[in-house]
Formats: structure tokens, C-alpha cells, sequence
């Protein structure tokens, strides 16, 4: 029998931390509030982040921000057309002295790790990424080495210049846990930023939580309560976006080549539970599943030639599907 | 005495071989041998031969060297005072536009001899003078004739504007017809139940079942809302089945409910929220006081004042039927 008062008491006491994070990041990321909430789902549901928007709009300071406000290490990655695996994950170097061969740890062993413009590297160190982030673990020579928890990958990408990149293929998209479009900052937001940058004295982030906290924080998350009924709500989504016509949605048919994966409704389902635990409640309610739903979705639907043809986007079909679903 | 003999032989077997050629006797004239440069004039082919003798008629080519065939004509059987001898002919039109001397070839006539044997005849060579126009050099030299002017042809734009013209008085006989047919006037009236009623129905149905009171709380109050999402879609078409709580509240801020009334309504629905997804527990109070709320609701936003929907005047004609 789940004791939801008892839940409730457990989630306000866990995510106290939110606001101290939140004020904190606060002192130098000047709105930006739903990308710094989409880092917290990610930090507290175990998820890597691609991060999508044009340059300059704090996509790197957020997440330095946010390892800064962390007793956690942070790594950069410039991700270049030369980059090789190696120079991510690490490798075997001779030591003349010892007469054998040494292990030189790469980047990747950060417990954030900033992934810049991920499309422009080739397919093999996309790979040698990705399949850390799934495995959370990486092999050198005959050795593994698991990854230090918490382990965020935010991955980046420029929408604009699509030249010379190398675009991730759907299998390797659906690993990210959320895709998230950051847009431009509000006109007030921007007058901060600029008076912000132009004073003398900026300010610096101090670590205010242990990596312990969000490790407890993680688990807090997973007792979230979710009600058959948003799990139904959830299936609905996303079952509506693999057969829309049979979900009263038949003007989407053809505009679809495929939907959702199992993988989206689990992380559709995860990702409603930290938001939920970011609005410190206990129990998931149809409002939190619609609040992360196009994040969740939005590199996880394909499609049509003729979605494409209408100009029609993910984010659209998404509304369609959202206005379309009954909510419980 | 012998060589006499012999001679009468020799003779006999000429002759003889002479009359067997002269079986089919073909001649090739021409009404003219003397034509100017364009000139139309005509060929004339015959064949006399007994009746009996099988001769092919020879082709005629489009162009005979320099001489084209206007018209080839037919061949014709013509009567002979012989009933044994059969004459046929074929006039053929010809015309030349060059000038000279142009020489018609012989044309061959094929037949079978009496013997079987395949034999031929063939008509005199013909010789045709084609004369230039005689240019009178002590005249000037005189422009192009312009283009003579046809009087204009009205025949097609008469058939086209009477064809016309048929077609639109048929149309109109036929739009005057269909007009003046007999018409049928009837109501269609469509009785709408309003949506208060409807909902109060569905409220007092709910709070005869019981459903609290028998522990499904969370049945209870799912139901009690989706009524209430039912009558705001059917009372101010809105779209609150798939809307969220905080969707739906926004929505019916619009709407110009008193503050009381908003409350009212949210507290139901934010009651109903912590029931269906937190687990709540509410006291039979609550439960009570979320019907009461609910009707007085759905009482305080009724339009009473709807009368039945009659739909505008339909003419039904004949051989249409009349909607029930």
C-alpha cells in the first residue's frame, strides 16, 4: 500500500535543495528557467540532455554553471571532424621506465561532461559517446572502467550550420532522454544579461550540494507516486503517435513514419516524476507529463515526406497528438 | 516444186506466229502531243483481245520521266461491234511542269498465249513536247500579283452560333421546368436537450450510485468531473476533455464567472486531482459537499432561456424525402 502522505513528506524534504540550486545558478544564468528545469530532470532522472539552439544563448555557462553549484568535475568537449575516440575515452600509452603499458583516462571521466556541437564529429566518436552513456562504463585496452555517478552527458547542436556535420542517426537520438530547443531570452531577460556581462564584478558560483545529494535525490525521484491513470495518459501519447488514425488523429496518417519507442514512454514516464519532484509534490499529475512531453518526444518521432513537404515539425505533431488525447 | 514447198512452210509458221501475237493489240495516245508547261492532258490506253485471253493490265507509276499522273483513272470495258473481241481502255490525266520532249515509254501488256505460255505486247513509244510560256520581252517588268480576296465564309459561324443558340433556349426549358415544379414545404425541428439538463441528470445518476459510499472514491469523483468537463464542452465549447486542470482554469477564466464560482469549481477539480492521482482520501463531507458544489455549479451557469432548435425552412422536391 503506498503511503502517500508519508511519499510527500519524503519528496518536500529531498528536493529542498531545488531552490538553493536554483538560486545559485540564478546568480548568473539569468532566465533561461525551463533549460536550467530540463538540466535538473536530466541531473535527477539519470538522463543525458541534447541540448539544441543557436550560439550564444548560455548553453555552456548553464551547464558550467550547474557543475560549478556541484562538488562534481566538469569536462568541455569541442567536438571537431578530426576528433578521434581515443581523445575521448582515453588510451594506452608505453612507459619506457615501467616497460609497459599505462592507462591515460580521458575526458569522459567527469561527472558532467559539456558535449559541443556533437554533429560535427564522425560517426565513430559519436559512437565511442554514446555507447558510454548508455553503458556508463568505457574499456581501455582489456581494462573497464566504470564512469563516476552522477554522470551527465549534455549534448549540443547548432540548427543552423548543417554543413560538414554529421548528423546522429535516430537509434543513437533516441539515447538522449531529452531533446531541448533553447530559444532566444525575452527582451527584460536580455537588459539583465547585458547590464550582468558589462558590470565589473561578475559573479562566481560556489558548490552549495554534494554529489551524494543528487545520488539521494535520483532515488526520491523513482518513489514519486504516478497513478495508473497517468500511466494510461502516458501510453495514450504515445501510442498515438505510432498509430494516430486509430486515436481519432487521421489527418496525422503518412505525416508519421515512426513513433515514439518504448524507450519514450519509459523516460516519458521518469522524466514527469522529476518534474514532478522539481515542483516538490509527491505524485505525478497530467499538467507534469505535458509539461516534459515534447522534450521527451520531439527527436523520437520521424517523419513523413509529406509532414515535411507541409512544414509541419515534431513539435507540431506533438500539439496534435497532445490536443487529441483524452486527459484522465 | 520443193523449194515452193518449203517457202509455203516458212510462210505458214510466220504467219501463224504473227497471229498468235496479234492476239491482244494495245495502242497508247494521247489527245495531245504539243502541251504548254502545266497543261493538264490525256492518255488513253487500249486493249483489244479475244474474249477468253487473259491479259494483265498494266500499272500506272505517279510519274512517268518528267510527266506526273494527275488522275489514274479506272479501266474500262467499251462495247465492239465483235462479240468475240473484248477492248478495254484507261484514260489517264497527266500533266508536266517542265518544258522539253518528253518520251512516254512503251507499257506492256502480259498475257497467256492459247498454248499457256506467258507472253507480252507492248504499245508505241510516245513522244510529248511540253512548251514554255513565251515571254513577251518588250514588256516591263510587272510586281506580283497581290492576293485575290475571298469573300468571307459565314457558313461555320452560323452552324456554330445556331448550335449555340439551340443548346441555351434547351437549357433554359429545362432551368424554367425545374423551377416550376411542385415544392414541398417542411420543418426539420431538432429537439436539443440543454446541457444543464443533461448534466444534472448525469450528477443525480452519479449520486444514486453510490459509488463513494461503497469505497470507490476515485470512480466517484473521475466521474463527477468528467461530467462537469462534458457540460463545458457542450455549454461553451470548450475543449476540456483534453484539457489538464491548470489548462481548464485558464480557459474558463475567460468565461466571466464570479469569483465564488470560480473557487467553487476549482476546488472541485483540484479535490478530484488528489483523489485520482494522489491518492486522497477524502471525509464523506467532502464527498458530499464536491456533488452539491458540482449542481449548484452547473445551476448557476445554465442558459434556461434556449428554445428548441428549429432548423431554417427546407424545400423539399418532389422525389426528394423529407429529413425526420
Amino acid at each position: 500500500m503506498v503511503d502517500i502522505r508519508e511519499i510527500n513528506e519524503k519528496i518536500q524534504q529531498e528536493s529542498a535543495f531545488i531552490e538553493l540550486l536554483n538560486m545559485e545558478l540564478g546568480k548568473v544564468i539569468v532566465g533561461q528557467k525551463y533549460m536550467l528545469d530540463r538540466l535538473l530532470i536530466g541531473l535527477l532522472s539519470n538522463g543525458h540532455i541534447l541540448l539544441e539552439g543557436v550560439p550564444g544563448l548560455a548553453k555552456t555557462l548553464a551547464i558550467k554553471s550547474l557543475s560549478s553549484s556541484i562538488h562534481a568535475r566538469f569536462a568541455r568537449l569541442q567536438f571537431t571532424p578530426d576528433l578521434l575516440p581515443a581523445d575521448l575515452i582515453g588510451t594506452l600509452i608505453y612507459n619506457q621506465k615501467l616497460e609497459e603499458f599505462t592507462v591515460r583516462k580521458g575526458p569522459i571521466f567527469a561527472n558532467f561532461i559539456l558535449a559541443d556541437e556533437i554533429n560535427r564529429a564522425p560517426a565513430k566518436v559519436q559512437s565511442a559517446l554514446l555507447e558510454a552513456m548508455q553503458e556508463r562504463q568505457v574499456t581501455i585496452g582489456d581494462q573497464t572502467f566504470p564512469l563516476d555517478e552522477p554522470f551527465l552527458v549534455l549534448a549540443t547542436q547548432n540548427p543552423v550550420e548543417q554543413e560538414g556535420t554529421y548528423p546522429l542517426p535516430e537509434a543513437q537520438l533516441d539515447r538522449f532522454m531529452l531533446k531541448v530547443v533553447i530559444g532566444y531570452p525575452s527582451k527584460e531577460d536580455e537588459r539583465m544579461i547585458m547590464r550582468q556581462n558589462l558590470a565589473q564584478n561578475t559573479p562566481v558560483i560556489k558548490p552549495v550540494l554534494s554529489a551524494d545529494v543528487i545520488l539521494n535525490a535520483r532515488k526520491a525521484v523513482r518513489s514519486v507516486y504516478m497513478d495508473e491513470k497517468i500511466e494510461k495518459y502516458i501510453l495514450d501519447i504515445v501510442f498515438a503517435t505510432r498509430f494516430p488514425k486509430e486515436n481519432n488523429l487521421a489527418k496525422l496518417q503518412g505525416m508519421i513514419s515512426y513513433g515514439g519507442s518504448p524507450r519514450a514512454s519509459i523516460n516519458l514516464a521518469l522524466a514527469s516524476k522529476a518534474y514532478a519532484f522539481i515542483k516538490r509534490r509527491g505524485y505525478v499529475i497530467p499538467e507534469d507529463v505535458r509539461a516534459i512531453c515534447h522534450d521527451v518526444l520531439r527527436h523520437r518521432i520521424g517523419l513523413s515526406y509529406e509532414a515535411e513537404a507541409e512544414n509541419m515539425n515534431t513539435d507540431d505533431i506533438i500539439n496534435e497528438v497532445l490536443n487529441a488525447v483524452e486527459v484522465p | 516444186m520443193r523449194i515452193w514447198r518449203i517457202f509455203k512452210v516458212i510462210l505458214f509458221s510466220v504467219i501463224w506466229l504473227n497471229t498468235a501475237a496479234q492476239n491482244v493489240v494495245p495502242t497508247l495516245k494521247a489527245d495531245t502531243n504539243r502541251v504548254t508547261l502545266g497543261e493538264a492532258f490525256t492518255l488513253e490506253l487500249k486493249a483489244a483481245h479475244p474474249a477468253g485471253l487473259n491479259v494483265q493490265w498494266p500499272g500506272w507509276l505517279d510519274s512517268i520521266s518528267g510527266i506526273e499522273v494527275l488522275d489514274p483513272g479506272v479501266q474500262d470495258t467499251l462495247a465492239t461491234d465483235d462479240p468475240d473481241l473484248i477492248l478495254r481502255a484507261q484514260r489517264v490525266r497527266v500533266i508536266s511542269f517542265d518544258s522539253g520532249r518528253f518520251d512516254i515509254p512503251p507499257v506492256f501488256f502480259l498475257f497467256n498465249t492459247p498454248s499457256g505460255k506467258l507472253d507480252s505486247v507492248a504499245t508505241d513509244r510516245l513522244s510529248i513536247t511540253v512548251q514554255s510560256l513565251a515571254v513577251d520581252t518588250t514588256q516591263a517588268i510587272r510586281d506580283i500579283k497581290p492576293l485575290i480576296e475571298l469573300p468571307p465564309d459565314y457558313t461555320l459561324l452560323f452552324y456554330i452560333i445556331g448550335t449555340l443558340f439551340v443548346l441555351a433556349l434547351l437549357a433554359w426549358l429545362l432551368w424554367r421546368r425545374y423551377k416550376n415544379r411542385p415544392v414541398k414545404h417542411v420543418q426539420e425541428i431538432k429537439s436539443v436537450i440543454p446541457a444543464h439538463v443533461l448534466a444534472i441528470a448525469a450528477l443525480e445518476a452519479l449520486e444514486s450510485e453510490g459509488l463513494w459510499q461503497s469505497g470507490q472514491v476515485k470512480s466517484y469523483h473521475s466521474r463527477l468531473t468528467d461530467i462537469l468537463r462534458k457540460y463545458l464542452e457542450d455549454r461553451w465549447q470548450l475543449t476540456a476533455m483534453e484539457s489538464t486542470t491548470d489548462e481548464l482554469l485558464q480557459q474558463s477564466s475567460t468565461l466571466g464567472w464570479d469569483l465564488k464560482l470560480r473557487e467553487g469549481f476549482e476546488r472541485i477539480i483540484r479535490l478530484a486531482d488528489l483523489v485520482k492521482f494522489a491518492k486522497y482520501m477524502p471525509v464523506a463531507d467532502e464527498n458530499r459537499w464536491s456533488m452539491q458544489e458540482a449542481i449548484q455549479f452547473v445551476k448557476s451557469t445554465a442558459v434556461y432561456s434556449t428554445p428548441p432548435e428549429v432548423s431554417p425552412r427546407i424545400e423539399i422536391k418532389n422525389g426528394d424525402e423529407p429529413v425526420a
